[in-house]
């Protein structure tokens, strides 16, 4: 069974705000987001790849 | 005598069944509990297996979770870094700029911003970056 800590939202999108620099900074925390789920999934995929190793011959 | 003997042989021969009997009967029950004992060291070895899995299992979690985590503040780290150099710029000092203006929807973003910017998409590789 997945652990809780890989099934938590790791973060939210950000608002534009109205200038420039918020706009940027918001861009910046948007693409961390991205990032943060693509390792969040990436990590999911490696516990299940390993659990299934380990769990191959029970049946 | 003959009596005597007769009468000691009756007994040796009933004695001999009885404890015949009851030597049988022990036997089957020994053959029973041995049994009964192969199957419970049996359940005992597949139950140590079994833990012995679950144990690997939470290690595993654990080590993915532990690597996540990990991973998580250093990508955490380089946003902090890269929104600390988007504070950082200067302002635009000049020319007056007025506050209440608004700048056009297809103006050029500053070329130092731009810079910034595409540092947060380094680490990133993928969908989230590939649009123009």
């Amino acid at each position: 069974m997945l652990p809780d800590s890989l099934l938590q939202d790791p973060c939210g999108a950000i608002k534009a705000g109205d200038t420039v620099r918020s706009l940027a900074k918001g861009y910046v925390k948007n693409t961390g987001c991205v990032f943060d789920y693509k390792l969040l999934l990436e990590k999911q995929r490696k516990w299940k790849a390993e659990q299934q190793e380990l769990f191959k011959d029970v049946k | 005598m003959n009596n005597i003997l007769i009468g000691a042989l009756l007994f040796f021969i009933c004695s001999t069944g009885i404890f015949g009997y009851v030597s049988y009967d022990l036997s089957e029950q020994k053959g029973m509990a041995v049994q009964a004992l192969q199957e419970a060291q049996d359940r005992l070895l597949e139950s140590e297996k079994s833990l012995k899995l679950q144990l690997k299992s939470c290690e595993i979690s654990d080590s993915v979770t532990s690597e996540y985590q990990s991973d998580k503040q250093a990508q955490q780290d380089k946003v902090t870094t890269t929104i600390s150099k988007v504070d950082s710029l200067p302002k635009k000092t000049t020319q007056q700029v007025n506050q209440d203006a608004e700048i056009d929807i297809d103006s050029k973003l500053p070329a130092d911003l731009k810079r910034v910017l595409s540092e947060s998409c380094l680490p990133n590789e993928g969908d989230a970056c590939d649009a123009p």
